[in-house]
């Protein structure tokens, strides 16, 4: 007899990239919240991300003069990027979904690169010097985060002999002690730095920053606005969300997933993945709080010392250490 | 093929080995003294838990001595003799840095990877107290802390490459002789106190002297 709440795969599917796509302005507003607390702050509420992005979609587009095509695609072809991706990582389910095996994890750091890239590329066609400026550091400091990615999925690849975020996810997920292995454990602390980075937060960037001196992220965007505008910042959103899920359910904590496809299992791992990318929120809300912005030539020393660690990672295991 | 996972012993305790040698490469790269400092108590720190997460599992009890004097001197005494002898707040050690970040983090990898090498060669046998992995990692330590003075003109970072070889030794001593007489400790740690006293006072009469930390002034004294 057919079990009538278990879900197509193709349903299971979208709602993994739904689920990416509602909640990651949610996961914004949490971490917004709990850092401004911190500061001693009442904070914005947690639905304020949707009411901007409603407000910024509810506005006009203007594009500088003498800005191509390019300025207007750059942030959809970046948002498309960004709702792809959550079809390659585990974010509901144990179990590979249909699209899971189209790509392995390069695959989908080449995806966020390439809407890193349409976003810069956008902002330089504005010939504006704060979006150039932006851009241009933005793929400077970019170019120097790409090895640091390939290091890390080095690492785990080896350890669990895989390089598909669903097969990792279950590696580490059928032997926990896997996680306590040094070499994935400084591959994990690493990606860890990396998502830092990868998110514009404190020490690379406060999160919403408009100093010209440190400004990367924002500066990119600077001659957007409405709805384009709104597409990169939500697409900023789902891109920090999925960061913190590789992170969590391919690194971390590859548990609370969904092994069926029942709706009421999905719907649970929906909120575990909810409570796992909280509690990520609150301690990447602590570290903002607890260092200082580093100086933008100070950033280089940062990420040489995330590569590090993700070289040690792969040396210990090459060389039995692990 | 998925890698053999360790036992949580053996994970926890490399790993926290493995956190001792990044603390020690961070300290390469510090560029103020309460940086170098704050490193220096962290490798101690980590240090002190793994002699104290040794003596728990695997015996012997001589190791929470070890893990307390440790605790003590390295993570108490020294910085405060060092802290209260100069003020950290006078001193800039950006400049004696002779490399830049990427070139010291190469330096280092190969010296770590040396490290792993030569004792991966060498197959030391070790005792029980540890994961045979630490060897090596207590011996990459050891090349990474001989960097620390040759990279940098200063003399705070003289004396902390000195302590962190310090750290490293006495890693290297509880993997493979964990049942060193209480004696023998003692003696390491009183020579430590020692370097500590001797380098502090160092440190304070070439500040106050030349007015700056840089080890490039005692060139002067040469004949």
């Amino acid at each position: 007899m057919e079990e009538v709440d278990v879900l197509e795969a193709w349903m299971v599917q979208a709602a993994q990239v739904l689920t990416v796509l509602a909640l990651s302005p949610l996961l914004a507003g949490i971490i917004a919240r709990v850092e401004a607390r911190l500061q001693g702050r009442r904070g914005p509420r947690l639905v304020q991300p949707y009411l901007d992005l409603i407000k910024l979609f509810s506005k006009e587009t203007l594009a500088p003069e003498g800005a191509s095509a390019v300025f207007l695609i750059g942030p959809i072809v970046a948002f498309a990027c960004y709702l792809i991706v959550p079809m390659l990582i585990p974010v509901l389910t144990t179990f590979p979904l249909p699209f899971g095996y189209i790509g392995d994890i390069l695959g989908g750091g080449m995806l966020l690169g390439l809407a890193g890239f349409m976003v810069a590329w956008s902002g330089a066609d504005t010939a504006s010097p704060y979006a150039e400026i932006g851009s241009s550091r933005a793929m400077t400091f970019g170019s120097l985060a790409e090895p640091i990615l390939i290091m890390v999925v080095l690492a785990v690849g080896v350890i669990t002999g895989t390089d598909l975020p669903y097969a990792m996810s279950e590696a580490i997920r059928a032997s926990a002690g896997a996680i306590l292995s040094p070499a994935h454990v400084l591959a994990a602390i690493a990606f860890f730095l990396l998502v830092i980075f990868d998110t514009g937060r404190i020490p690379i960037e406060s999160a919403s920053g408009t100093i010209e001196l440190g400004m990367i992220d924002e500066g990119r965007t600077f001659e957007h606005s409405g709805p384009l505008l709104g597409l990169v910042r939500w697409g900023s959103m789902m891109k920090q969300m999925i960061l913190y899920t590789v992170l969590i359910d391919v690194f971390v904590a590859p548990f609370g997933l969904a092994s069926t496809a029942r709706a009421g299992a999905v719907g649970l791992a929906v909120l575990a993945l909810v409570g796992k990318e909280a509690l990520l929120g609150v301690i990447v809300a602590i570290v903002d709080d607890s260092f200082a912005k580093l100086r933008l030539f100070k950033i280089t020393e940062y990420l040489v010392a995330a590569f590090l660690v993700a070289v040690l990672g792969l040396l210990v295991y090459f060389v039995g250490v692990a | 093929m998925a890698a053999p996972v360790p036992g949580a012993y053996a994970g926890g305790i490399t790993v926290a080995a493995l956190g001792m040698l990044v603390a020690e490469l961070a300290m390469l790269r510090a560029q103020l003294v309460a940086n170098l400092v704050r490193r220096y108590v962290i490798q101690s720190l980590l240090f002190a838990g793994i002699a104290l997460a040794a003596g728990i599992v695997r015996g012997p009890q001589d190791l929470f001595l070890e893990a307390a004097m440790s605790l003590i001197v390295k993570v108490v005494i020294v910085p405060l003799v060092v802290l209260r002898l100069i003020d950290p707040r006078d001193t800039d050690l950006a400049h004696s840095i002779s490399l830049r970040a990427p070139a010291m983090a190469y330096l280092g990898l190969v010296a770590i990877g040396i490290g792993f090498l030569v004792v991966g060669t060498l197959a030391i046998g070790t005792s029980a107290s540890l994961p045979s992995a630490v060897v090596g990692i207590a011996f990459a330590q050891v090349l990474v802390a001989f960097l620390i003075p040759v990279l940098r003109s200063d003399v705070f970072s003289q004396a902390f490459g000195f302590f962190a070889f310090e750290n490293a030794i006495s890693l290297a001593s509880i993997a493979l002789a964990p049942r060193l007489p209480v004696v023998v400790d003692a003696v390491l740690f009183f020579d430590l106190l020692v370097a500590a006293v001797v380098f502090g006072l160092l440190m304070r009469l070439h500040h106050r002297h030349y007015d700056t930390a840089s080890t490039t002034k005692l060139q002067g004294l040469r004949g």
